[in-house]
């Protein structure tokens, strides 16, 4: 069998006559054994390195995984974000060195470090590395396991090792092997004599540098640190990987000491080991980061400050910009999290109680600041939020297109392919007398059709809201339409804009479905492959139960196999 | 032997010469030592397209027309030009952005969303490698961007048009005096040549060498462990430090000898500062390319969609690139078509810095350089990836036809992509597509 189709979810009736859409929908696992696309690679006289998997590591390509077992791990570079949050937690440092990485990259929707490709990627690695040891350096003595030692060689040198293992454990998030120790020693000892002949301090401060560009660091390895663990035909997570997956997950950092210890006691395997842990975290402060990061990357408005709008909206500040991202992660994180969380998903499709500037409640047509409830007929959940609508929008105009694709995306998990090859025709200009709905219209009278009407009925529903999310109806001195019909596989919903959208959207089960599947991709960071249903539906069950709490969802998963197994990789071997 | 040690026993060899040279090496000794004009090739790309009817010369002779508008400031190069309008991209399927991050591979790709990551090399990652090797040069290529991260035509991999194979984006270095102090080791002139200087500066590069053969080890420890397509990741990252080792230990080149001061640095965000950043791309690009540092220079200067350059400092355009894509007109004006103007403006720029510097053999640095000038797309306003506008200049070892406008119209990239690296003394089968990726007909002298 060369290839493996995969359903990610149908959501839309529409698309069973929609052919040119279809192809999107159907994602196809890589073959093994080369001979795709990837192995035929003639024009490779450089030596670059060949490609027989024909695979996408962090997709869960590459790989026949059966239908009964977990999907595979791959190998993972710490986000940006992880990155910044984990050298805060590992050293108190707040400076985030790694905005200056290249781009993570997107694996199953989510994010994952970029790859190290170029000697651009390996200094920055570096550079970084060595500026944090630095910064350290001048609190070293309460990292020393021997703060104030002496000027005696051999008792140095016990302290540098004594700073590998106490340290290293830290930094690698997992005890060191004897060998890592000693190749840590050998930097150590190279620093004390020959060229560069530092004191003792200094000699200490590479060792660190050493540690941070470490690739046990900058990438998820913590299973690295002892053998396999053989679980009938798949592999059970190690403590200290359990350990990482739950923090990385759960808070966007490295574990804290509770983590450590438990993984220390080998405390985190059993399912009531897991739940008592997932519980715990999320009642502490930091789930917040975690909570802010997925739903950022899910509603896909990181790159919110970095848009221009046109110069008509003056308002559109840095000030509103950040204003609109810290709602949403306000709004997201008091539902979730803290002492008025309720967990709901329809809350997060459907409050009007939000928090925000005076800027920011003047976009919206209300007054006042902080803790706010707005006008449940305009604004509803996260979808009529500034930095959603925001995000989704022209410079100028709305984007009925854009912000339909993302809820098709995100929503209903249903992925939109690019335009056809021919010329992609461009709606009217804006116009007087010419609504925006108007101008796409076009769009489900031709070949573009077939796409397009699944989208613009979504998008339509929120041309209320203009370019920069302000409450609109009228339009070009034509009054706004945002009435429309969405056929779902459950029924067919009928709106009159997008707070009755999202609200109905909210309680169907292909949006119920969808939501959870996401938070699976960003605990697994890869779409999630057949092997991973049977965890994810066993953990839809316990959401249900539960009225749809996504607390007890986050939980559920984090106890399945998904979660703490894993199937061997291609060519992967065992030791 | 593993891989490392290997690569450990090449990088000491170079350490002993690159030390001994610490930390300048005058560059000119290495140009007096060049008996003949190395072949160097120099890639921009842009997005976006072209209005066409105001950009596309006639096929045939340039000699016997005049450029239309946007074409006119290359009105002086055009017996050093040739055009290739309305070349196709079989490989990427689709209009739109997407084919930006494959076109200079034009060959298979994941063929998952619109960016569809190529699954072979790009032309600069074919050619770079084997010319560096049969050169001695530690950088294969030069790879800058101008304000990429921060566009808004989506996230990864929209912001990479450069490819070692499909899991290996090359990463453009967008901080310019970052790439300055990279090539150029940061060295002042007569700064480094006092005995003090030289101990610190061996400290230091035995420092930084200790770091990096300990990443290379921890590699090493836990790669035989990994699955195909981690190893695939982790040899990734081992050849990084690899090459970021042989930069450090390959000869500094002072850049007063043939470089350009980058003058105090500016704010590389800044929107306002772009064309100041083409400028100096395009100077340490030739500079780079004139001191032997590398054979292949490339320039980004934009992602996909270029939504976040504002072309501001046109005052007939002043609108987003993207925006102005779509919607050339604005305000009466054509904003689009005087966005692309200042566009060709600048490639006149590079070709005329380019004639400006004679070849110790004679001639200029345009007849050893090539230049492509390519984009993804036709015209903004309508996302045709399938009438792809390119553009060369200069020429190597006169390979290349010149002063013409090529009818290509519906030929595919992948045949300019081909005779490029012949052009090199790479000869490929093809590029890309066995099936259309050989050479064609017009290219060639």
């Amino acid at each position: 069998m060369k290839s493996v189709p995969r359903v990610l979810g149908v959501a839309l009736l529409a698309i069973a006559p929609a052919m040119a859409c279809s192809g999107q929908i159907t994602e196809t696992v890589n073959d093994p054994d080369g001979a795709g696309p990837g192995g035929a690679n003639p024009a490779n006289p450089g030596g670059a390195v060949a490609n027989p998997g024909g695979a996408v590591p962090g997709a869960g390509g590459g790989t026949m995984v059966p239908a009964s077992m977990p999907g595979p791990a791959p190998l993972r570079r710490l986000t940006i974000h992880e990155y910044n949050n984990t050298v805060r937690d590992l050293l108190g440092i707040d400076s985030a060195p790694g905005r200056d990485f290249a781009s993570d990259r997107e694996s199953g929707g989510f994010a994952t470090g970029g790859p190290v490709t170029t000697s651009t990627d390996a200094a920055r690695l570096l550079e970084s590395a060595e500026n944090m040891a630095s910064a350290a350096a001048a609190r070293l003595d309460s990292l020393l396991p021997c703060p104030g030692i002496g000027e005696d060689a051999a008792a140095q040198a016990a302290c540098a090792r004594g700073f590998i293992e106490k340290f290293g454990r830290r930094a690698f998030r997992r005890p060191l092997t004897t060998d890592e120790v000693a190749d840590l020693e050998k930097v150590y000892t190279a620093h004390r004599g020959g060229e560069i002949n530092h004191p003792f301090k200094e000699a200490v401060r590479a060792v660190l540098s050493a540690m941070l560009v470490a690739p046990q660091f900058v990438y998820r390895t913590e299973g690295f640190g002892s053998p396999p663990i053989k679980d009938g035909n798949v592999i059970r997570f190690g403590p200290h990987e359990m350990a990482a997956r739950l923090s990385y997950g759960l808070w966007g950092t490295m574990p804290d000491d509770e983590l450590f210890a438990a993984a220390d006691a080998n405390r985190l395997s059993s399912k009531a080991q897991l739940n008592q842990q997932t519980r715990r975290m999320l009642a502490d402060p930091r789930a917040r980061e975690a909570i802010t990061d997925f739903h950022a990357q899910w509603l896909e408005i990181e790159r919110l400050a970095q848009e221009s709008k046109d110069a008509k909206f003056n308002q559109f500040t840095p000030e509103l910009v950040a204003a609109m991202g810290a709602e949403t992660a306000a709004f997201a994180g008091d539902i979730l999290l803290g002492p008025r969380a309720t967990g709901s998903m329809e809350q997060l499709f459907t409050s009007s109680e939000t928090t925000v500037t005076p800027a920011l409640a003047q976009l919206y047509g209300a007054t006042g600041s902080g803790a706010v409830t707005l006008n449940p007929a305009q604004r509803a959940g996260l979808f009529t939020q500034a930095s959603f609508l925001a995000m989704h929008a022209g410079t100028a105009e709305s984007n009925p297109v854009r912000r339909g694709a993302v809820v098709l995306k995100r929503v209903l998990c249903t992925e939109v392919p690019p335009p056809p090859n021919d010329d992609v025709g461009q709606p009217a200009p804006p116009a007087a007398g010419l609504t925006t709905r108007e101008r796409f219209a076009m769009h489900s009278m031709n070949a573009c059709a077939t796409c397009h009407v699944q989208m613009d009925p979504i998008g339509f529903a929120f041309e209320n809201y203009d370019a920069i999310g302000a409450w609109r109806t009228t339009e070009q001195g034509d009054p706004v339409d945002a009435a429309g019909t969405v056929k779902l596989a459950s029924g067919e919903l009928r709106f009159k804009n997008a707070v009755e959208l999202m609200g109905q959207l909210a309680r169907t089960p292909e949006a119920r479905d969808c939501f959870s599947t996401q938070w699976l991709r960003y605990f697994l960071r890869r779409a999630e492959l057949p092997g991973d249903q049977a965890s994810l539906r066993a953990a839809q069950e316990v959401w249900r139960k539960s009225s749809y709490d996504i607390r007890e969802l986050l939980v559920a998963l984090t106890e399945m196999p998904a979660f703490t197994h894993r199937t061997l990789s291609v060519g992967e071997t065992l030791p | 032997m593993n891989k490392w040690e290997l690569s450990r026993r090449s990088l000491i060899k170079r350490l002993g010469v690159g030390l001994g040279c610490l930390p300048l090496l005058p560059s000119s000794d290495l140009w007096a030592q060049a008996a003949t004009s190395p072949r160097r090739l120099m890639i921009v790309m842009n997005t976006n397209g072209y209005r066409q009817q105001f950009w596309k010369p006639a096929v045939g002779s340039l000699m016997t027309q005049t450029l239309p508008d946007i074409s006119s400031p290359l009105e002086p190069h055009k017996a050093n030009l040739l055009f290739m309008p309305d070349m196709s991209q079989p490989a990427y399927g689709g209009g739109g952005h997407g084919s930006y991050v494959s076109c200079l591979a034009s060959g298979p790709n994941d063929n998952k969303g619109e960016y569809r990551v190529p699954f072979a090399p790009t032309v600069d990652q074919i050619i770079g490698p084997v010319l560096a090797e049969k050169a001695g040069i530690a950088r294969t290529t030069l790879p800058l961007g101008i304000q990429i991260k921060g566009g808004n035509a989506g996230i990864f991999p929209s912001e990479r048009m450069c490819w070692k194979d499909r899991n290996s984006p090359v990463t453009p270095e967008e901080d310019i005096y970052k790439a300055y102090a990279d090539v150029y080791g940061g060295a002042g002139p007569g700064a480094s040549r006092n005995p003090g200087d030289m101990t610190a500066v061996r400290s230091l590069m035995a420092h930084k060498k200790s770091l990096l053969d300990y990443v290379g080890t921890s590699i090493s420890r836990f790669r035989n462990r990994l699955g195909t397509d981690d190893k695939q990741v982790i040899d990734s990252h081992l050849s990084s430090i690899r090459e970021l080792e042989g930069q450090l230990s390959a000869p500094r080149v002072d850049q007063t000898q043939c470089g350009i001061d980058p003058g105090q640095p500016m704010d590389v965000l800044a929107s306002g500062n772009y064309p100041t950043l083409m400028k100096l791309s395009f100077d340490l690009m030739v500079s780079a390319l004139r001191c032997d540092v590398t054979r292949i220079a490339t320039l980004a200067p934009c992602d996909a969609s270029g939504s976040n350059i504002s072309f501001k400092w046109v005052p007939d355009a002043n609108r987003g690139w993207h925006s102005m894509g779509h919607n050339p007109m604005g305000g009466g004006r054509d904003q689009k078509r005087a966005g692309d103007k200042w566009l060709m403006g600048q490639f006149a720029g590079l070709i005329e810095r380019l004639k400006a510097i004679p070849e110790p053999g004679g001639g200029t640095m345009l007849d050893s350089t090539l230049v492509l000038w390519a984009n993804h797309m036709e015209e903004g306003s309508n996302h045709n990836s399938q009438k792809t506008p390119w553009m060369l200049a200069g020429n190597v070892g006169k390979y290349f036809r010149q002063g013409e406008c090529v009818a290509s119209a519906g030929k595919p990239v992948n045949g300019v992509l081909y005779h490029m690296c012949h052009a090199f003394g790479v000869p490929v089968p093809f590029v890309g597509t066995q099936s259309f990726g050989g050479g064609w007909d017009g290219l060639a002298a």
